[in-house]
């Protein structure tokens, strides 16, 4: 037998030794290689066009190599602690540390191999799912066909063959340095109490109280970072010793420890924690990571349906200030084309100027056309002004934009207007009205052609002070069901979109049509690429992570099974022994998700306050939602794999 | 009064091969008694042990501990069972590493839900009586084998069971160990009448108890009572053992 065929025996013949990280390695393989055959796809740059939704695509592909990366690491140190006892073997009947360092990457050589192969054999059978899965979500016309995907198995070969030879050479940095004592006790070492440090631990609270008190201060850049860097620190101590700390002072607690199964399972609570601590803060980072990003993407979905239903027009034309006349010809088209389609409209047009009164200034519109407004808003007009009555409408507070808040107040306390060269005095009424951002002047239509030629007068070159806006209304088209891609307001709306705007592009810009069924479809589409991203990576982070917990729990499995079988004897039922791991076992799969939750939260309302968003709880508590119920799912599945082997050793 | 009676216990191990571990075994204990069994490796010594912890089940016969019959009760009602009637000493420990020696002490308690006013007194009482009241503080990997197993055999106790079983307590222990953790049993015994079933290889051990059960191939063979003098009551037992066929090797070569 010479070293090679004692290397293969060795995996040959203690295959369910290897079996764990055989499959682990195979599974990180198969998302993988399913995830590149996708992208790789050479039908699918037609469906989904654009160099950003490939890139996104592309970043993914990194995030899961990291991801299996960090996966296939943490096997294979199980994997070597597990059989720890073995290399202390070989060491005494005198084995050399490089014979052992070889045999160590021989076996993870063989098994790298077998595993990529399995795993491209396994994601090539997956991968039709996979498009059939990604068709319909991005709802996309036909089917993806299976193809020779020589791309993905390049990449997939060559990303993850140089994964394991990388690894094979770290793995003897793992070993080094242990006794061969040491190697032989393998498991069977008592290790000593977690030792915390209060400094640390009062460190990572008043981290989190740093964190809390820089997002009540201005939102920047500086702050930003300060607050994520605080997060991070924080949280890692928290997991690191905080938590130990905490279930110290539990352990304290005789009142609470002393009872029931609470000895037992807090007893190794400690141990557990701090055993686990960096992997915590890992999977702690990358759900609150994925929450952000899919609450964010969530909320811009929901942002774009939000702009849809609020608009009533199916189109509104804004003819360009120099164009003259030839924006009638445009609208034309769109004339045309509805009728074409036979559908009944109407036109609306509304005409706004910008005036400087000596008190402030704003847009002032005609009162036919705010009653022509409200009307198809379906909200209450307003009654014969007056020629010197104005009413200044100004949005509810909580839809009041930030940046503009000032100016808005400012005007929301008017009682009258003056004009700048005669002492013509409008008095002002105040009204509320979602639809308008800023403030907008309502006066009578006399008053509006006055204002209108004062204006023109002040500044005699600007020939069309006026802005105007064709806002078509189309009954057949509510604006409170959201179109589909077969929807004929989409299909009309991308035709004039191109038809129109265009044309704007190659010369002269004569108008431009905002189209809210093409708009929101095209924002819906890109946000579905990312969702189908967010959930495929969401998935595969869960999977994962789910994974990394049932490789821990079953490195501990031997020790928890003598455990339980030494207290069975003495007398815990099996009912005991239940609850007494499922507790340990939930805490090690909620805890970091309930941090994540809370730091997805907290960096939300960060985001909130930045990117302007004022609907993002609901989107982002969905997806730490989704990411609870997926973890619950897989929590009872390992639970009862766990709770099975447990069983068997219950006298 | 009665504190173990077993009767016609029977059981076959069925495999390929039909093994008969133990045949129609009689055997009562009566309350305050401690009883020793011996016999040479796969003489069904602990095969027997076994049926009385409640942890196996014979294939025909009865046991009775304190006039109860734990064969007839559920699988869950017999854990209630073991935690309140039985203790147990085992030969290597059986303490958890992640509890102090305290902690592993009161564990039978805690798992009945009592008070930790009665925990901490009795707590006391037994390490008192087991001579490790210094050691209460410490974790299982920071003292010694003896005193691991008197920490084991104050757990055993510490609910005042009906009945303590002991398996091969001194099978790990050096003989100076070994004779601490014998003569504590035996004071246990006698001064607080604990009804005590042991089972060992060790002559010496076995020389601490009232009466010695003798067991080959799965059939009681004999017993032996002490009479006046510990040592006298040895060499009956050495020679019980050689009469029965296990060498005088195999018994030396028990001790470390």
């Amino acid at each position: 037998m010479n070293f090679r065929q004692f290397a293969f025996n060795n995996v040959k013949r203690n295959l369910r030794a290897y079996s764990a990280y055989f499959l682990s390695s195979a599974f990180a393989v198969m998302i993988f290689f399913t995830y590149a055959m996708f992208i790789f796809h050479p039908e699918l740059e037609k469906l989904i066009p654009g160099p950003t939704t490939k890139d996104t695509m592309k970043v993914a592909e990194y995030m899961i190599f990291i991801v299996a990366f960090l996966f296939v690491l943490y096997s294979i140190s199980a994997f070597l602690k597990a059989r720890k006892k073995e290399f202390g073997i070989l060491t005494i009947h005198g084995a050399k540390g490089s014979q052992i360092n070889t045999l160590i990457i021989l076996e993870n050589m063989i098994i790298g191999v077998a595993a990529i192969l399995t795993g491209m054999g396994s994601g090539a059978l997956l991968a039709k799912g996979f498009f059939i899965l990604a068709a319909s979500m991005l709802e996309m016309k036909e089917q993806l066909p299976l193809y020779p995907p020589w791309e993905a198995i390049g990449l997939t070969s060559a990303a993850f063959l140089g994964l394991f030879i990388f690894i094979s050479l770290l793995t003897p940095f793992m070993m080094r340095k242990k006794r061969v004592l040491e190697l032989l006790l393998g498991s069977n070492q008592h290790k000593s109490e977690p030792t915390t440090s209060i400094f640390l631990s009062l460190l990572s609270i008043f981290c989190f109280i740093c964190v809390i008190w820089f997002m009540k201060q201005d939102v920047n850049r500086l702050n930003m970072i300060i607050i994520m860097l605080l997060g991070l620190i924080g949280t890692y101590f928290f997991f690191s010793q905080l938590s130990v700390f905490l279930v110290r002072l539990l352990k304290k607690n005789r009142r609470f420890f002393w009872r029931k199964i609470n000895l037992i399972w807090l007893s190794e609570m400690a141990y557990k924690m701090k055993d686990n601590a960096r992997m915590f803060f890992m999977v702690t980072i990358l759900i609150t990571m994925a929450c952000s990003f899919s609450g964010i993407v969530l909320a811009f979905q929901q942002q774009s349906a939000e702009k849809f239903t609020e608009n009533p027009f199916a189109f509104t034309y804004n003819p360009s200030e120099k164009a003259g006349d030839k924006w009638k010809a445009e609208v034309g088209k769109v004339d045309q084309e509805l009728d074409q389609v036979g559908v009944k409209f109407e036109k609306i047009m509304i005409n706004k100027i910008y005036f400087k009164f000596k008190e402030t200034e704003t847009s002032i519109m005609k009162e036919s056309d705010y009653n022509q407004l409200m009307r198809v808003h379906k909200l209450e007009k307003i009654k014969n002004l007056k020629d010197n009555e104005a009413i200044m409408v100004t949005s509810p507070d909580n839809q009041i934009d930030e940046r503009i808040k000032e100016e808005i107040e400012s005007q929301r306390k008017l009682k009258q207007l003056t004009l700048k060269e005669k002492n013509h005095l409008l008095t002002v009424e105040q009204k509320e009205n979602m639809l308008f951002d800023a403030g907008m002047l309502v006066v009578s239509d006399a008053t509006y052609q006055q204002l209108k030629q004062v204006a023109l007068q002040a500044d005699s070159k600007k020939q069309d002070l006026e802005i105007s806006s064709i806002n078509y209304f189309v009954p057949d088209w509510p604006s409170d069901r959201l179109p589909t891609a077969s929807s004929l307001e989409v299909k009309v709306g991308s035709k004039l979109d191109k038809a129109i705007n265009s044309e704007n592009e190659s010369g002269e810009s004569i108008g431009f049509l905002q189209s809210r069924g093409s708009e929101y479809f095209g924002s819906k589409q890109a946000t579905q690429v990312y969702m189908f991203i967010g959930i495929f990576i969401a998935a595969v982070f869960t999977v994962s992570i789910a994974s990394f917990l049932y490789f821990k729990f079953y490195t501990d499995l031997n020790q928890d099974q003598r455990i339980y079988n030494r207290l069975s004897k003495i007398g815990l039922t099996a009912k005991e022994m239940n609850r007494s791991s499922t507790i340990q076992m939930a805490s090690l799969f909620f805890i970091p998700l309930i941090v994540a939750g809370l730091q997805s939260l907290i960096s939300l309302s960060m985001l909130n306050h930045s990117l302007g968003f004022n609907t993002l709880y609901t989107p982002v508590l969905t997806a730490i939602g989704a990411f609870v119920a997926l973890q619950f799912i897989q929590f009872l599945i390992v639970r009862y794999l766990y709770l099975r082997q447990l069983k068997r050793v219950m006298v | 009064m009665d504190m173990l009676q077993v009767e016609h216990l029977t059981k076959f191990y069925t495999g390929k091969v039909t093994h008969k571990a133990l045949s129609d075994i009689n055997l009562t204990i009566e309350k305050g008694e401690f009883v020793g069994i011996m016999g040479p490796s796969g003489s069904g010594k602990t095969t027997l042990l076994n049926m009385v912890s409640t942890i196996d089940t014979p294939t025909s016969g009865e046991i009775y501990i304190n006039g109860k019959q734990p064969l007839r009760l559920k699988k869950s009602d017999l854990s209630i069972f073991r935690r309140r009637e039985l203790g147990f000493v085992f030969q290597d420990f059986n303490l958890l590493d992640t509890l102090t020696i305290a902690e592993n002490i009161v564990l039978p308690l805690t798992l009945d839900k009592k008070s930790i006013r009665e925990m901490d007194q009795k707590l006391q009482e037994v390490a008192e009586k087991l001579g490790i009241t210094e050691i209460l503080k410490k974790r299982t990997y920071e003292v010694s084998g003896g005193q691991k197993q008197r920490a084991a055999i104050a757990r055993a106790i510490i609910h005042s069971p009906s009945l303590l079983l002991a398996d091969e307590p001194t099978g790990n222990l050096d003989s100076k160990s070994a004779r601490t953790v014998m003569e504590m049993m035996e004071s246990i015994n006698q001064e607080d009448q604990t009804t005590t079933m042991l089972v060992t290889h060790d002559a010496q051990a076995a020389s601490y108890c009232h009466r010695v059960v003798f067991i080959k191939d799965g059939q009681l063979v004999n017993q032996i009572y002490k009479g006046e003098n510990r040592q006298t009551f040895f060499q009956e037992i050495i020679d019980m053992l050689s009469l029965l066929g296990g060498n005088a090797h195999e018994l030396s070569s028990i001790r470390v």
